[in-house]
Parts: C-alpha cells; sequence; structure tokens
C-alpha cells in the first residue's frame, strides 16, 4: 500500500506492505538506522520513535498504521531544537557507553521534554518512562542523572 | 568538550552509531541459520525443500563443511584436556537446543528465513545430561563417544598442608554455592558481514567482535587461508562483556561464504537465537570449606570448582574455572589451601566468558563462607575480614597455590573508608532495630580482588592460554604534527579509545583534540595478544601507547633540539613544543618539528626521515584491582521481592586516567551483578530444554530497579605499569551477588536457609515454605 505520512520533518510517500514493520521499514528500505532493534518483540526499547508526538515501539508499529501520522526518528530528533541540550546532558553524565540503546533514550526524553504536561510529569511517572528503555551498559544513574537534569530537577 | 568523559560519543546521540547491522553492501546475500530443536539427539538433514525455494543461493549442512572448516582453535588450551572435534554444523548429531545444523544464504532475509523454515530435520533423540550432577553421574549418557566420561579436564593445586590445617582448627564452615547460568546479554546481538575480496583473493569480515586479531587467528585455521589475505573490520559494538570475546561458528561460516560465493553475506542473530547460540556465562558450582581459629583467622581452604560447559569446551574452554582457581583466595592471607577444578560437558549451549570469567562465582562462595564462619564464631563479619587482609608491606604477596600475586592495595584502608561511607554500624544497628518490629531489613558486604590487565605472556603459557599477554601499538605524527594512535584495541563502549587519546595526548603535551585512534581493523591495526577481554585495554592497550608515545617524543625532541642549536640532553617537550630546558625563549613548536621530519632536508646526522614509533608491552605481572560492596536490603515477607534499599561500592583500580569512565565500568558492572543476583537466569527443563528464550522472560534490570549507588576510591597505582592504572571493567559485577546474599541473609535469619546459596535469590525461594 501507498502510506502518505510525515517522516522526520517532511511529507513522504513510501510504498510498503501494510504488515512490515516500522523498524524494518525504517532501517533498511528508508536508511534510518539510527532505530535499533534489540529484541524485535516490544520490551526494549531500543527502536523508540515519535509518532505524532509520542513515544512508540516501532518494532511492535505496522506501516499500515502509519498512514497520516508524523514519524519522527532518533535522526529527526537530532536535528532538531531540543537536541542540543539533550546531547549535552547526555556527554556530561556520561549516560552512554555502546550507544545501541542511546536513540531509544533520546526519543523518550524528547517526547517528555516536549510534552506540555512536562512540569507535571509526577517523579513516578519520569521514573517509569526512563525505565520504558533497557540499558545494558550503563547501568542507568548517569542516564536518570541526565534527564532529571534536562527537566531541571534535583536528584 | 570541556565536562564530556567521551566526546566522541556524541554520533550515537544521533543515531550515528554504525554496527553491523547497519552495514548493507550492493548485492549482499542474507544467512539464516537452521538450528537444533533438541537437547541431545541423531540427526538426517534434508534440505531439499529450501534449496529449491527461488532466490536461495546456497543451503549448507554439517556433511557439506566436513572437508572445508575445521574443528575452531581453542584458546584456554589446557594439557590433557579433551577436546569435541565439533564443527561450525554439527554432524550426524545434536547436543543442545539452539546448536547450528545449517545454514541458508538467499537474495533476501526474508526468503532466506522462509527457506529455513523448509529445512527438515529428522531428530532420533539420545539421553540428555541436563546438568552438572546427571554429567558426572557413574551411569551418565556420554556426549562424547571416544570421552571416557563427562570431563573436559580436571586440575588441582596445593600449597602449605591443608589437611593438617584443617585437622588442628577449632572452627570449620562449609557450603556450596552456585552460580546461574545467565547471559552478558548485549543489547546489540552478534552480527557478521563478510565479503570477498577480490584484490587480494580474500575475505573482509565485519564482525561485531572484542578480538579482531583472534578472529583472523581463526577464520585461517579453520578455513586454511593465509591471515595476510584476511581482513577482519570492527564497527560499533553494540556491548559485549566478554560474550564476544572468543570466535564463534557463524563467523568462520560467513567467511567460508562469501569466499564460496564470492559475494557480501551478512547474517544478524536474532535476539531468540542470541538466548540459545550467544555464550552464557558462570553455571559453576563451589564447593568450599574454610578453617578458621577462635578469634577469626583463616587457617586454611579447600575448594571444588565444578563449571559447566554445556555441550563442547569451546573456544573459552575451561578458562573460568582455572581463573577462579587463582582466585578463590581472594584478598586474605591463607597460608594453606587446596582447590580442585573440574569441568564438565552438559546437553546445553557452550558457556563462555562474561564479565569477572570464573572470579564472582568463587568470590560468591567466599564471601558468603566467610558470613557464615563470622556468624558461627561471633563477631561482625566485617572485622572477620580485617583480620585477613593482607596487608600492604607483604605485598606483592603470592597465594598459597602460587597462582595469584596480590601486586598492591590498600585493602585495610578500603575497608575503613567504605564502611565509614557507609556509616555501616549505625546501619547495622538500625536494621536490627527495624528487625525487632519485623522487618526483614539486613546488611551485608564482600570484598573482593579481581585480575586485570591480562596478562604476562608466560603466565598466560603457564595457565594454558594459548595465545600471549602482550600488546603492541604504533604512533604515526602526521607533517601537519597532529597524531594517530592504531591499537588493535576494540571499544565495545568502555571507552578505551577516548582513554587511549588521554594517554597518548598528555605523553606528547598536546591537545586530546589532536590525537585520532584507529582501531578494529587487522589490515592497519598492530596486534595484540589477548583482544580486549581481561579487562586490559587501559593497562597493557595503555601502556603499549605510553611507550610508543615516549619513543616518539625522544625523536621530536632530537630534532627540536637539532632545530635549536641545542644539545638533545638540554631539551623537553612541553606545552606542544620542544624547548631548551628553563629558557623559554628557544623553542619550536611540535608543528615544525613534525614538519622538519617529513621535510628531511636537515635532520640529525643519521636519522630517518618521517616520524613514528612502535613499541610493544608485555607486563611483568596481574593487576589486581580490588575493593569492597556493601548492601542494605529489605525483604518482603509476603512476597519475597527483595529491594535493595542502598549500595555503597569503594574501588580502588590504580590510577585513574579517566575518572568518569572508571565510574561509569563500576556503576555497569554493579547493575549487572544485581541482575545476576536477583532476577536473571537462564532455565532448562528437565529435559535440557531452554526455557528462557525471549527478553520478556530474562529480565534484565531497568532503571526503577535500580537503587541510589555510592562509589569511593582510592587510587594505588601497580608498581608494575608504566601508567599505574589497573583495569576496571569487572570490577563491579563481582562482590554484589555475595554482598546482596548477605544482606538478605541478614535479614531473614536461619530462615533464610538455603537460597541464598544459589543464584539468582528469586522471591519464591524466600518465602517460608
Ligand atoms: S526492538 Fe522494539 S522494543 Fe525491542
Ligand atoms: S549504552 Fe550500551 S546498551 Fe545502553
Amino acid at each position: 500500500m501507498l502510506i502518505n505520512c510525515t517522516l522526520n520533518g517532511r511529507d513522504t510517500a513510501i510504498e510498503a506492505a501494510a504488515t512490515t514493520r516500522l523498524s524494518a521499514l525504517l532501517r533498511e528500505t528508508l536508511g534510518l538506522t539510527g532505530t535499533h532493534v534489540a529484541c524485535d518483540e516490544g520490551v526494549c526499547g531500543s527502536c523508540t520513535v515519535l509518532l505524532d508526538g509520542s513515544a512508540a515501539r516501532a518494532c511492535l508499529t505496522l506501516a499500515g498504521q502509519c498512514d497520516g501520522v508524523a514519524i519522527e526518528t532518533v535522526e529527526g530528533v537530532a536535528a532538531g531544537e531540543t537536541f542540543e541540550t539533550i546531547a549535552d546532558a547526555f556527554l556530561r553524565h556520561n549516560a552512554l557507553q555502546c550507544g545501541f540503546c542511546t536513540p531509544g533514550f533520546v526519543t523518550t526524553v524528547a517526547a517528555m521534554l516536549r510534552d506540555d504536561a512536562r512540569e507535571r510529569l509526577g517523579d513516578a511517572e519520569v521514573e517509569a518512562r526512563i525505565s520504558s528503555v533497557a540499558c545494558r551498559c550503563t547501568g542507568y544513574l548517569p542516564i536518570v542523572a541526565a534527564v532529571r537534569d534536562l527537566l531541571g530537577r534535583d536528584r | 568538550m570541556p565536562g564530556h568523559a567521551r566526546p566522541s560519543a556524541r554520533r550515537f546521540l544521533e543515531g550515528r552509531g554504525r554496527y553491523v547491522a547497519d552495514l548493507s553492501m550492493p548485492g549482499m546475500l542474507h544467512a539464516v541459520v537452521v538450528r537444533s530443536t533438541e537437547a541431545h539427539a541423531d540427526i538426517s538433514v534434508d534440505a531439499s525443500a529450501a534449496r529449491a525455494v527461488a532466490g536461495v543461493r546456497l543451503v549448507l549442512d554439517g556433511g557439506d563443511i566436513l572437508a572445508a572448516i575445521q574443528p575452531p582453535p581453542i584458546i584456554w588450551d589446557v594439557p590433557g584436556q579433551r577436546r569435541s572435534g565439533l564443527r561450525a554444523l554439527a554432524h550426524g548429531r545434536v547436543r543442545y537446543v539452539g546448536e547450528p545444523v545449517a545454514i541458508v544464504v538467499a537474495e533476501s532475509e526474508a526468503i532466506a528465513r522462509h527457506a529455513a523454515a523448509l529445512v527438515r530435520i529428522a531428530y532420533a533423540p539420545r539421553p540428555v545430561v541436563a546438568s552438572i550432577d546427571q554429567a558426572l553421574a557413574a551411569d551418565a549418557p556420554r556426549l562424547y563417544d571416544d570421552w571416557p566420561d563427562n570431563v573436559v579436564a580436571s586440575a588441582e593445586w596445593s600449597g602449605g598442608e591443608p589437611d593438617a590445617a584443617f585437622a588442628d582448627a577449632p572452627v570449620h564452615v562449609s557450603g556450596r554455592y552456585v552460580s546461574g547460568r545467565v547471559s552478558a546479554h548485549s543489547l546489540e546481538t552478534r552480527g557478521v558481514l563478510a565479503a570477498y575480496d577480490p584484490a587480494q583473493d580474500g575475505v573482509t569480515i565485519h564482525s561485531s567482535t572484542q578480538g579482531p586479531h583472534q578472529l583472523r587467528e581463526a577464520i585461517a585455521w579453520c578455513l586454511g587461508v593465509a591471515e595476510h589475505r584476511i581482513r577482519v573490520i570492527v564497527p560499533d559494538v553494540g556491548g559485549a562483556f566478554g560474550s564476544k570475546s572468543c570466535p564463534y561458528g557463524e563467523e568462520i561460516l560467513l567467511a567460508y561464504l562469501a569466499l564460496w560465493l564470492r559475494a557480501p553475506v551478512r547474517w544478524i542473530e536474532s535476539r531468540a537465537e542470541a538466548f540459545v547460540a550467544c555464550a552464557p556465562g558462570r553455571d559453576e558450582i563451589v564447593d568450599i570449606e574454610l578453617a578458621l581459629s577462635e578469634d577469626g583467622l583463616i587457617l586454611g581452604l579447600k575448594a571444588l570448582i565444578t563449571l559447566d560447559k554445556g555441550a563442547e569446551p569451546y573456544a573459552a574452554s575451561v578458562g573460568a574455572a582455572w581463573a577462579g582457581a587463582m582466585m578463590v583466595t581472594g584478598a586474605y592471607r591463607i597460608a594453606d589451601v587446596h582447590v580442585a577444578t573440574r569441568v564438565v560437558v552438559t546437553n546445553k549451549t557452550p558457556t563462555g566468558a562474561y564479565r569477572g570469567y570464573g572470579t564472582p562465582e568463587v568470590n560468591f562462595a567466599l564471601e558468603r563462607a566467610l558470613d557464615d564462619a563470622a556468624r558461627r564464631i561471633g563477631i561482625d563479619p566485617a572485622e572477620l575480614r580485617r583480620r585477613n587482609l593482607v596487608p600492604p608491606e607483604a605485598m606483592p604477596a603470592p597465594s598459597a597455590t602460587g597462582l595469584l600475586l596480590l601486586d598492591s592495595g590498600r585493602y585495610e584502608e578500603m575497608l575503613d573508608l567504605a564502611l565509614d561511607a557507609f556509616d555501616y554500624r549505625a546501619r547495622v544497628g538500625r536494621a536490627r532495630a527495624e528487625r525487632a518490629e519485623g522487618r526483614a531489613v539486613g546488611i551485608g558486604l564482600a570484598f573482593y580482588v579481581e585480575p586485570t590487565n591480562l596478562g604476562p605472556s608466560a603466565l598466560c603459557g603457564m595457565i594454558g592460554i594459548a595465545s600471549g599477554g602482550f600488546d603492541i601499538a604504533t604512533i604515526r605524527m602526521e607533517p601537519s604534527g597532529q597524531v594517530v594512535v592504531f591499537t588493535g584495541q576494540t571499544p565495545m563502549g568502555q571507552g578505551v579509545e577516548r582513554v587511549l587519546q588521554q594517554i597518548c595526548a598528555a605523553e606528547l603535551t598536546m591537545p586530546d583534540e589532536d590525537v585520532t585512534v584507529v582501531h578494529g581493523d587487522t589490515q592497519a591495526c598492530p596486534y595484540t595478544a589477548y583482544g580486549s577481554g581481561g579487562s586490559r585495554g587501559t593497562g597493557i592497550g595503555g601502556s603499549a601507547v605510553m611507550l610508543a608515545a615516549s619513543r616518539l617524543r625522544e625523536k621530536l625532541c632530537a630534532i627540536g633540539a637539532h632545530l635549536l642549536g641545542a644539545a638533545p640532553d638540554d631539551v623537553e617537550l612541553s606545552q606542544g613544543g620542544v624547548q631548551v630546558r628553563d629558557d623559554a625563549a628557544r623553542r619550536v613548536s611540535i608543528a615544525r618539528a613534525a614538519r622538519a621530519a617529513y621535510l628531511a632536508h636537515d635532520l640529525p646526522a643519521g636519522m630517518d626521515p618521517g616520524l613514528d614509533a612502535r613499541a610493544s608491552f608485555d607486563p611483568a605481572t596481574l593487576a589486581i584491582t580490588y575493593g569492597v560492596a556493601l548492601a542494605e536490603v529489605e525483604v518482603d515477607r509476603e512476597t519475597g521481592l527483595v529491594n535493595v534499599r542502598d549500595i555503597l561500592f569503594g574501588h580502588d583500580c590504580g590510577r585513574q586516567i579517566n575518572p568518569a569512565l572508571v565510574e561509569a565500568q563500576v556503576i555497569g558492572g554493579i547493575v549487572q551483578g544485581i541482575g545476576a543476583t536477583l532476577y536473571e537466569g537462564l532455565d532448562h527443563d528437565a529435559a535440557g530444554r531452554p526455557v528462557t528464550r525471549c527478553m520478556r522472560d530474562y529480565p534484565l534490570p531497568f532503571a526503577a530497579d535500580v537503587p541510589p549507588i555510592a562509589l569511593v576510591h582510592l587510587e594505588t597505582p601497580s608498581p608494575f605499569f608504566p601508567n599505574g592504572a589497573k583495569g576496571v571493567g569487572e570490577s563491579g559485577a563481582i562482590p554484589i551477588p555475595a554482598a546482596i546474599a548477605n544482606a538478605i541473609r541478614d535479614a531473614l535469619g536461619d530462615t533464610a536457609g538455603d537460597a541464598v546459596n544459589r543464584l539468582p535469590i528469586r522471591p519464591e525461594s524466600l518465602l517460608p515454605s
């Protein structure tokens, strides 16, 4: 089917089988390899992208669901306004090692920062959102510190 | 950027990391591996239906590769050990669920998957050996018909007079401590892209590996291709933790396929495959006995280490058990010791290396047993440890077995530092008070030592490692005065590239950004004898860089002195220039000296033009990192859930070249240790079938599971390393299981029973039975 969507801010028409996973579509067809696949079953969050601004698992999203949707990948976030502050916080807190999980955190955090309700996000909600992405390297503490820093909260 | 521990990591944030799965080539084919679904069976394979699928280029089974692919070399190759003779694909018989049986190559991954499902394997089941006990039973079915039993190798070491020590000692404690089978579970699975190289009539392999040179060796060995026709390239590695340190059959197969098909072929391991095909770690039983005096001095130690290798020795072979034998005496003075090891095969995925590699297993046993001893004698567990720690003035201190040399450290000072920082006394008191109110709160600690900077080549030979332990570095200063460092070390998130950059820049008094580091290419980079494992990147790779840089500095100074008309002895390198000592007016920049080296119009007599240097570094000994972990836990008596309230980790890895990266390694290791203690386990049913097959079944810690962690450091440089640095990669994972288990034991008292002696400690095991 022909999927009309916005991809990283650009109107795009993509020809794909409706049942193709969005993660595969992004990586294999569109060459956007920043979206990583670590489990392919919705657990790890490495494949997190923004669909109409909300964080979603690309491996659990089918191409057919993307018609009329604004898709933003880590590459899109990296070209956007909030990215500099995100990158600076992650690098200052040394919140990444191998980098495989990192795009999942960047997109998740971008959604939080844009969330109009971010001031009202409770600590538990912030923790829950960070806990939607797995990292095997960092032990999370530096990631949590970077995110709290970005949200302007004390540790 | 100021304040950034590793500026080059920015690309990962932008989604510009390049892992194997991100690489593709024109005309690339896709491989899918067909794996055994039975733990032990005779098989026959019918691939005709798969071969008939349009778009399939090749299907190979075990019979097809018999002549072409030899069994891989063994890295820990101890005298007398038995070999499996297994090749990259099973032939006639399978010995574990997940064993590769066939490989399908097709024009797309979808076609390859479809065809793989059509490969028919007929199984005639054999009796299964599912555990160490079953493997060792007198009437056990054998995995290998030409072995007399299921034992790969066994060995023993003694020091002093252990029998006499035990006979005389007033206090004995003993126990059996089990470290379960766990997955390193790097978020990036394994992956290989192999391509025929027509220019060299060779093959280029892109692989997510920790040991490019070791992989090249294995491919050369298995395929009979000369090493100079094989190029291993390592792109970004998405975590490894030991699991990518030894070559795998799939890497050999892909190299073979690329040569055979004269085309690029890619294989990416799925997560489900990783659970049965990527070498897991631990799976070891340690039986330990301690003899003590009434006042808590350890008089003797006896240990039996039994390692479950899974279905074959695999490249890592007996290593974890032998390393355990070396480390089992820990940080303590123990005069009389007997250690035995045995390594058995079972019908499970072959185990390999995982963060700690034998050390966490023996640490768990020793530190649990010491807690029991303290309770028996009636002294505080921290005090019992203090009385036995090796003092600094006794170092370097060999262990009674002669296997371990404690090179340097301030153990007691570390213990005090950590106890103070944790407010240990007060916490013990508060926990007691809480227990009196009915809450199951406890405090636990564990001291640890970690073998790092592997290792002296001679030692490698002595303990059965079929390679050396040195590294080579080359450094080239460009005519413009910037520097390129070439290393055999491989970054995989730990940041070794950053550390090498810093070491080189410091030695040459240059800004860090004037140094780039080239790694992960056997054609460009110098040989590393053991790759990036054994926590050796900074100590061995870094020392080689430091030595090469100091040679380069000497040449720079000689050129600078010549340009200044000064004697070489009168100049020094400082702040990016060569200058006459104490005379800042007589100075040339590094860039000018570098240009002179390449112009070669006017060099000191006899000097070669150009500006590069090379050094190899082979250490005199291992460097023993050490420290202590303290934990406070509360166990929910209703659910058995363990809430780790707080962790404090004291740590000394010698000189810290990049403290932020040290801290990152320690914390990452601690959280993996928490996972292995409370959550993670690769379970099997009675028929040897893995029941942990997807991430949903294997609960990694997520952010919400991580307690507050505080770190305290000492920096005691190792006298045996030019940069004073010891390794840090494995530290965190080593003492956490014992510290948490001891805290749970403290919280639950005798009702904890045996549950705290087996990892993982699952909630149901902590409920009253
Ligand atoms: S790859 Fe999508 S959640 Fe893991
Ligand atoms: S940085 Fe490696 S998985 Fe998170």
